[in-house]
């Protein structure tokens, strides 16, 4: 067991070395995490506030402008003309006063149009209610007679419980996707000694197959660790110079519990071995990394398919938390949730050790076929 | 020293069935010699080296290399051997010492062992001028060497050289004919393969004739101009395989 180990750890050295040195490895990785996923980030904020800035106001036509939608388009805060009399082509909300009904005509398909409409309705609403209560008063007749209570709903939570919300559904998908697309670029490590025809020399070597395939196998999960860590550190670090607009990482007043830090590194760390398990023996099943490439993409489409689902807020079943990537997006958000996990975080990564165990024998096996190893 | 017996090796192909790639192939290699594998391509030569190296299994038979079944006795094989190869590269973004102390450390040579280990093979083979650069820009030649010095770092006794000079122009080639003649004046037994006639002719000792999977011949030169009355080894060769 200790020689297996030992050389595993030979293998790991040298893999990772080799990886330490490909130039444009290392500066696809940096550039990524350091300068293209902040500058995505801030460019999308900057669209975002863009468009609030310079959106052209929604405009309302009224068949008859009365006092009434006056004072509800008055009510409304977005910027809004409003026109009267007949139909207008580039009206985005048509309001025909029918007796006494408003008729609020808008497009779903124009979600901000749709917006100010609901809005508009939610005014009336208020205008109507203020009307009958100028009516009831004037008649002697209190208003809350009609309104005996009101009910408010206050959202009680602190800063870092809604921060954990954002980051419980934007943090599991980040991960478990860039974890699988940084082990796919590690995909040389598996599938390198075919392509530069160096395996034979390797395989005559008094080394155990099973140090071969841990060493490697550990080099992709560590790779896939780095890379996604910088990225993410990347992000962060550019949220608190404040490149990022309206709530980014620098307005989220969060912190994990140390129970929590470990959760996460389990949930994690056990994902991370089973994507680069999965790596692992569809590099050495692979005869090239081309040929490596047409496998992965799938597993990444897949990852993110299932990754998804951590912006879901529903409660699932514990039999669901077995589903590699579905279990751990939501493990991770329960867990950065503060929900009770440690059950969550078991299943998902027993099952993701299991798929590693599995797969990694898999791998073993295959560096025993000659079918696999010396397939043309 | 190397005995096979009745090795025997086949594959299975989609488009052509099961192929017989080496057909009760029995040969024998004594201490100190170098044998030439001598055939076609497509003969059989490459699979029978494949199985002395222990990188794939036979069908049916078995080969011993000191003593040691190719099928069942791997571990104790790779200790012995070192494999070179026309297929074989090396790795880049490593030099040629880092590679020789991955190689060395994989075989467990201790630290000392290792360091002369390396410093003798560097010797050997004149790389001491490149054995820091990165391989990523080595020439031919200087990508043999270092196969070469990978399979002698462990010292072993048994070198297996498959088609060593494929793909090398005329200098590198003759280069690697020296380091086998080499060899073999340090008493390594050596097994090499090629379709050269004169590689066999200069460089062995004695030479196993292989046609479409099987010995049709073995013995030392003299041995197989006195078999087939023939004097010149491309006629002994030509009498011998059908074509």
């Amino acid at each position: 067991m200790n020689t297996t180990i030992r050389k595993a750890a030979l293998v790991f050295d040298k893999e990772f070395r080799v990886m330490r040195r490909d130039r444009r490895l290392v500066i696809g990785v940096t550039v990524t995490s350091l300068v293209v996923m902040p500058a995505l980030m801030g460019l999308l904020g900057s669209l975002d506030r863009l468009r609030d800035a310079s959106g052209k106001p929604v405009r309302i036509v009224v068949d008859t402008a009365d006092d009434v939608l006056r004072e509800a388009v008055g009510r409304i805060e977005d910027p809004v003309t409003i026109g009267t009399g007949a139909t207008e082509s580039d009206a985005d909300i048509q309001v025909i006063h029918q007796g006494p009904r408003y008729l609020i005509v808008a497009y779903r398909t124009a979600p901000r149009s749709w917006q100010i409409a609901q809005r508009l309705e939610t005014a009336v609403r208020a205008v109507h209610r203020r009307i009958v209560a100028d009516t009831l008063a004037a008649r002697g007749i209190p208003a809350d007679l009609i309104r005996p209570f009101t009910v408010t709903v206050i959202d009680a939570a602190d800063p870092a419980a809604r921060g954990a919300i954002l980051l419980a559904t934007l943090v599991p998908y980040l991960v478990i996707v860039l974890l699988v697309a940084n082990a796919i670029r590690a995909l040389y490590v598996a599938v390198g000694e075919k392509e530069h025809r160096t395996l034979a020399s390797l395989l005559v070597c008094a080394v155990p197959r099973g140090s071969i395939v841990l060493g490697k196998t550990l080099a992709i999960l560590t790779f896939a660790i780095v890379s996604s860590a910088l990225l993410i550190a990347g992000m962060l670090l550019f949220g608190r110079l404040g490149f990022f607009p309206g709530q980014g990482p620098a307005d989220i007043s969060f912190r994990l519990a140390p129970v929590q830090v470990i959760q996460l590194f389990v949930t994690i760390g056990a994902l991370g071995l089973a994507v680069s398990a999965i790596i692992m023996v569809l590099g050495t099943y692979a005869r090239s990394r081309r040929e490596a490439g047409v496998y992965t993409s799938p597993v990444l489409f897949l990852s993110i398919f299932l990754a998804i689902f951590s912006f879901s807020t529903s409660a699932f079943s514990l039999p669901v938390y077995a589903v590699p990537f579905l279990g751990t997006a939501l493990s991770v958000r329960d867990v950065i949730l503060g929900t009770p996990a440690w059950t969550g975080v078991a299943v998902s990564a027993g099952a993701n050790l299991t798929l590693f165990v599995l797969l990694t024998t898999v791998t073993v096996g295959m560096y025993h076929r000659e079918t696999v190893l010396f397939r043309r | 020293m190397i005995e096979t017996r009745d090795l025997t090796k086949r594959f299975r192909s989609r488009k052509r069935g099961i192929i017989t790639a080496v057909d009760r192939l029995n040969l024998r290699c004594s201490a100190g010699e170098v044998y030439a594998l001598l055939g076609p391509n497509g003969a059989g030569k490459t699979t029978t080296l494949r199985m002395l190296s222990t990188l794939i299994t036979p069908t049916t038979g078995d080969a011993l290399i000191l003593g040691h079944s190719v099928s069942s006795e791997r571990a104790a094989i790779r200790r012995t051997i070192g494999v070179v190869s026309c297929e074989t590269g090396v790795y880049d973004r490593m030099t040629p010492r880092e590679i020789a102390r991955y190689f060395g450390r994989l075989n467990d040579l201790d630290a000392d062992t290792l360091e002369r280990r390396m410093d003798q093979v560097f010797a050997l083979l004149n790389m001491e001028g490149f054995v820091d650069e990165r391989t990523d820009d080595f020439s031919t030649g200087m990508i043999q060497k270092t196969v070469i010095m990978r399979a002698l770092l462990t010292d072993p006794r048994i070198l297996i050289f498959d088609e060593p000079t494929v793909g090398l122009d005329i200098l590198t080639a003759r280069n690697v004919l020296e380091y086998i003649r080499l060899l073999k004046g340090e008493g390594k037994t050596i097994v090499f393969s090629t379709h050269v006639m004169r590689e066999a002719e200069k460089l062995a000792d004695r030479i196993g004739i292989i046609d479409r999977g099987r010995l049709v011949a073995e013995g030392t030169l003299a041995e197989l101009q006195q078999e087939t009355s023939r004097t010149d080894l491309e006629d002994i060769f030509f009498s011998l395989v059908r074509r």
